[in-house]
């Protein structure tokens, strides 16, 4: 559940983030970006990013395994089917 | 053999339980599945199309963004105030930070004559105290009687003359202001409470407060950007300023510091009375024009702005804007028009619909969408 949310979550802090920015640059007096708040939704967003990471990190070398398990099992087993071919030859 | 009694299979219904008194199978019943249940069998079998995913996600923005709102400045809160004060008697024991400031404007056209610039603070016979302008600006204040008409005031302690001028095709008001005692100058707070994202209506603070004359102030509240001095006292003090600020110290002179170079300590010490948050400062270190400030916010607006000739002596200017009459002024129109008042420092206040004027209880400009509450407010009244 939390690996489905967090990419959501990600992208809310991120536009808002946006958001502060280009009022920020219109009003700068009123701190938007320059608060406790603001720090500590950078804070959670710096968190995520890294949770995420590290997910897509394992999820890809996860899948680069697969995928070398795979082409090792199709190389044995055409080596497999080449050698019984030789036999039946 | 023993014959078995089973019940009816229902459907949805758990594995029977057999009971050891009556040898019997009675159904367990499982609880029925919620909303949240189904709703998660659902989705495990089907994720949610995307326009449905995009629009949940919009909508939580969307949420998030009024909850920051709401903690960033709607709901008040109190902050502790730094609680440092200065006095006027501290700083009778030394120079005034203008007097120490004249050397070194001096030094810059003619090293050879620094050092009988030094000797200028030559002491009189009988000083007036630190603050006081009683002597300075005699013919200016009463006998005792008060004098008030809807645009003047005049009294033993005050002397204020508001005036109109049409500058850019936006209208302008000033306040023409002399004190006799530097406590005449004061702020007063929203709610009468130093924190966070306090306001109330200028009129309501003005009328509490006694002031003759009053304007918005920096609304300090909505930021934590600046070192906060309200009537000799440090409320906020910030390591690293990133506006212009102004202070007015209690021997009533008054001073800008460009960005990044207040203290707010050294300054207490030097003898602080008043100090503002916003900016930015409208005339240079020789009271000269500017042409580039440090804002954003350039264009045309509604601007409340500060200024000051000599010590006691001070200008308050309103400029209507955002209206169909008065489309309001960029900061280098204020900039000049505070030079061609003959003010030698110039400080520009939090603008937009707060700029606002108010004789007493009567709102003298006409604020941008009908004004709006403010954090803090500039007033002159009869000292305390």
């Amino acid at each position: 559940m939390l690996r489905k949310l967090l990419p959501h979550v990600a992208i809310i802090i991120s536009v808002m983030y946006f958001v502060f920015y280009f009022i920020d640059r219109v009003n700068s007096a009123m701190a938007f970006i320059n608060n406790d708040i603001t720090k500590n939704l950078l804070f959670a967003l710096g968190l995520i990013a890294i949770l995420e990471s590290v997910w897509l990190i394992r999820s890809n070398r996860a899948q680069e395994r697969r995928r070398q398990q795979r082409l090792q099992q199709q190389r044995m087993e055409s080596r497999r089917n080449s050698q019984g071919g030789n036999r039946v030859a | 053999m023993s014959q078995r009694r089973t019940q009816p299979v229902r459907r949805n219904s758990a594995p029977a339980q057999r009971y050891p008194s009556d040898r019997r199978y009675a159904p367990v019943r499982r609880p029925k599945p919620s909303r949240l249940d189904w709703l998660k069998r659902q989705l495990r079998k089907r994720p949610l199309p995307v326009w449905v995913v995009v629009t949940i996600d919009v909508l939580v923005f969307a949420v998030a963004l009024n909850v920051f709102s709401l903690f960033h400045h709607v709901i008040p809160r109190n902050v502790e105030a730094v609680g440092i004060s200065s006095s006027r008697e501290n700083m009778a024991a030394q120079p005034s930070p203008m007097a120490q400031e004249l050397p070194e404007a001096s030094a810059a056209p003619a090293a050879m004559e620094a050092p009988a610039a030094t000797q200028l603070p030559e002491p009189t016979a009988t000083p007036d105290p630190v603050g006081y302008f009683g002597t300075k600006y005699a013919d200016k204040f009463t006998g005792g009687e008060v004098n008030q008409d809807a645009w003047h005031y005049q009294s033993a302690n005050l002397s204020i003359n508001n005036s109109t001028m049409e500058y850019c095709g936006t209208d302008v008001f000033i306040s023409d202001i002399y004190v006799r005692d530097i406590s005449s100058f004061a702020t007063a707070f929203a709610k009468d409470r130093y924190g966070r994202n306090y306001s109330e209506e200028i009129q309501d603070m003005a009328v509490r407060a006694n002031a003759i004359v009053s304007i918005n102030g920096d609304y300090y509240g909505n930021s934590d950007d600046g070192a906060i001095i309200r009537n000799g006292t440090l409320y906020r003090e910030d390591s690293y300023v990133d506006c212009d600020m102004c202070v007015l110290y209690w021997d009533g002179t008054m001073k800008t510091f460009p960005q990044g170079q207040f203290d707010a300590r050294a300054e207490m010490e030097a003898g602080a009375y008043q100090s503002w948050a916003f900016g930015p400062m409208l005339l240079d270190a020789n009271g000269q024009a500017m042409t580039s400030f440090n804002s954003s916010v350039n264009p045309d607006n509604p601007r409340t702005a500060i200024g000051y000739f000599e010590p006691g002596h001070y200008c308050f200017v309103v400029v209507d804007g955002r209206t169909a009459k008065s489309e309001g002024i960029t900061t280098k129109e204020l900039s000049e028009l505070m030079y061609s008042l003959g003010c030698k420092v110039a400080y520009n206040l939090d603008g937009g619909k707060t700029s606002q004027m108010y004789w007493g209880a009567n709102l003298v400009n006409n604020p941008s969408g009908g004004g709006r509450n403010c954090s803090d407010i500039v007033l002159i009244r009869e000292p305390v």
